[in-house]
């Protein structure tokens, strides 16, 4: 069976190192991304099942980066998990448009759990 | 001060001017018996009050009074009118006439009482609306330095705690043996940093809730729910945990529990605190969670019985006050920030509700709070109008209160003490016994006597009778006809013990 592919947006490089890591012990495909500029780069060429998606980048935020997945046709149908370690932003995924949320700090058990559920 | 008297009769002039000298020869009036004129003058120059003839020549007072409002302006403004015409006078009182006086024989006594009511009712305005203003600012303020609080909450939330994440998580990596072998030593040391950054998690989501709370900050999601549901969520997430410690944790809920209003999240996190503070303290026996109706109370209590080694009584009304832990330095080896049982405290209080602890030292403790439950309004109507029946059952369906209505007082009494009621509307004129024998009879029987009343009539002289000794009216009243808000307003504040519904 093919691996499924998760893009992580995350600008803090440990988070990003350490989840990165994570994903892969979980026999993930991991592709990554620091911005949300960066992340709609390469989403085309990459064609991720799933995005694991910071909230608080630099440039274009979570909100928006989700706002333009959501209405390219092409991209639409792309899980979106919010990753923040802001309460009050996962209380908005959904009006973000995104369709989960994880708080950090995190249970790796939890965040795999959590895409898995999407997938 | 300086008066403006518009008249167009010079005799009528003359005799108003002097009565005004006489009641107070500092008073400066000046004169005009056209209405164009008239308001030249207000436009250019400044008075303190108008005196304004009902009927003009040229114009009329509501004329006058309506160009006056159209500019926004605001001034003391009585309609004089001849015998018989109060009724017109009484019009113009609702467009914004401050008061009128009737030219008749008591004129020369009345007109200077009315210019004083008058201003009273100018000043008394100008003072509200400057309060008024004082208080929209200071409102404001607090909104401000709400805001920033709130803001520096979330970044400070946001700051520490993706640090936290990668410290968590990189302990996590190499302890779980992810990141290759490691030896006995190294996993307990690693360990004891996994508990550790585990409790400054909880510090953290502590401190930042304790912040919101003072700073009303935090929201409350409130929605009809089931207490029982939330008690079993709660168990199971704690199973675990007991059971490792040899505890047992069991439940003894009452079946066909009242749906409350509630939010289900702050309840759980309550409940969380005070289960895994009696799993913290309890070294054998274990935990029993229950939950009750209070009839008598109207509200349902959860109380958490636990085996541990209780609390001693002076120590009882320290426990839900910020920073407290109890028994000093031993207390410090379970942990915690002394907070989660005041944002207990206030969570539960904010929902209207009470919590508390009873206990034997050295037996077990006993952690209990109630929420209350909401009754839909009940409301009894007592008019022999129909049309105002319909009127007034119209503003309560729309707001969820359940009406019943009653044409005749005989029947009113009879239906207030079968219904129990939370508020009796009555309307003082009807058809068989006055509204006051209603009052009478319903303060005669123990049942009714204390259920609110709100009296509503279209003559308030009758209402003043209902006035007590000390000049104040006895009852709350309304005066009819009247708008829907103010209508809602003055019976909702007599409704306490209810709730309008959803």
């Amino acid at each position: 069976m093919m691996k499924k592919k998760i893009l992580l947006v995350e600008d803090t490089p440990t988070i990003l190192k350490m989840a990165e890591f994570r994903l892969r012990k979980a026999d993930f495909e991991v592709v990554t991304a620091q911005s949300g500029e960066e992340a709609l780069e390469i989403v085309d060429k990459e064609r991720p099942d799933l995005m694991l998606l910071d909230y608080g980048l630099p440039g274009i935020d979570g909100a928006e980066v989700c706002r333009r997945f959501k209405s390219d046709e092409r991209l639409k149908r792309i899980p979106i998990i919010i990753f923040s370690a802001t309460l009050e932003d996962l209380k908005r995924v959904k009006e973000f448009g995104a369709d989960d949320g994880i708080l950090k700090p995190y249970e790796s058990e939890g965040l795999i759990a959590k895409i898995k559920e999407h997938l | 001060m300086r008066i403006l008297l518009i008249e167009d009769n010079p005799d009528h002039t003359l005799f108003t001017k002097r009565v005004l000298k006489k009641a107070n020869p500092s008073y400066e009036v000046d004169s005009t018996g056209e209405a164009k004129e008239a308001l030249r003058k207000i436009a250019k120059e400044s008075y303190d009050l108008i005196l304004c003839d009902y009927r003009l020549p040229d114009s009329s007072a509501l004329h006058i009074l309506t160009e006056i409002r159209g500019k926004g302006r605001d001034l003391p403004f009585i309609v004089v009118t001849s015998s018989g015409s109060e009724k017109i006078a009484v019009e113009l009182m609702q467009e914004g006439a401050y008061d009128y006086v009737v030219k008749d024989s008591a004129y020369e006594n009345t007109l200077p009482v009315v210019i004083q009511r008058a201003q009273d009712k100018y000043n008394a305005k100008k003072e509200k609306e400057k309060l008024e203003e004082e208080l929209r600012e200071s409102n404001k303020k607090l909104q401000e330095m709400y805001e920033i609080k709130s803001n520096f909450t979330s970044m400070v939330s946001h700051e520490l705690r993706t640090p936290l994440t990668a410290i968590k998580e990189g302990i996590a990596i190499v302890l779980d043996g992810s990141a290759g072998q490691i030896n006995g030593q190294q996993k307990k040391f690693l360990e004891m940093a996994k508990k550790n950054v585990d409790r400054l998690k909880r510090l953290i989501d502590d401190v930042l809730d304790f912040s919101k709370l003072e700073s009303k900050g935090l929201e409350f999601k409130m929605q009809e729910g089931n207490i029982n549901a939330i008690i079993n969520d709660v168990v199971e997430a704690h199973k675990v945990v007991a059971e490792e410690k040899g505890l047992y944790l069991k439940t003894a809920l009452e079946p066909n529990m009242p749906f409350v209003e509630l939010d289900p999240d702050r309840v759980n996190q309550v409940l969380t605190n005070l289960l895994s503070n009696a799993i913290k303290f309890t070294e054998a026996g274990g935990i029993i969670v229950s939950s009750a109706k209070e009839e008598s109370q109207n509200s349902l209590e959860v109380c958490l019985r636990d085996t541990g080694g209780g609390i001693r009584n002076e120590d009882l009304p320290k426990l839900f006050q910020k920073f407290q832990q109890l028994g000093g330095l031993n207390q410090r080896k379970t942990g915690g920030t002394g907070l989660g049982l005041a944002i207990s405290k206030e969570i539960i209080e904010q929902h209207n509700g009470k919590i508390w602890a009873e206990s034997e030292y050295g037996k077990g403790s006993l952690f209990k709070f109630s929420l209350p439950i909401k009754r839909r309004c009940k409301i009894l109507l007592i008019d022999d109008d129909q049309v105002i029946l319909d009127v007034c059952e119209r503003f309560f369906k729309e707001n969820i209160y359940t009406a019943i209505r009653s044409v005749t007082g005989m029947e009113g009494v009879k239906l207030a003490q079968k219904e129990l009621p939370d508020l009796i509307i009555l309307d003082i004129r009807l058809n068989d016994i006055s509204g006051y024998e209603v009052i009478d009879r319903l303060k005669g029987i123990e049942e009714t006597r204390n259920i609110p009343i709100l009296l509503m009539s279209g003559y308030i002289d009758e209402l003043e009778r209902v006035k007590g000794e000390s000049g104040k009216p006895v009852l709350p009243w309304i005066s009819k006809p009247f708008k829907k808000d103010e209508f809602l307003a003055k019976a909702s504040s007599l409704l306490t013990k209810c709730s309008a519904g959803n």
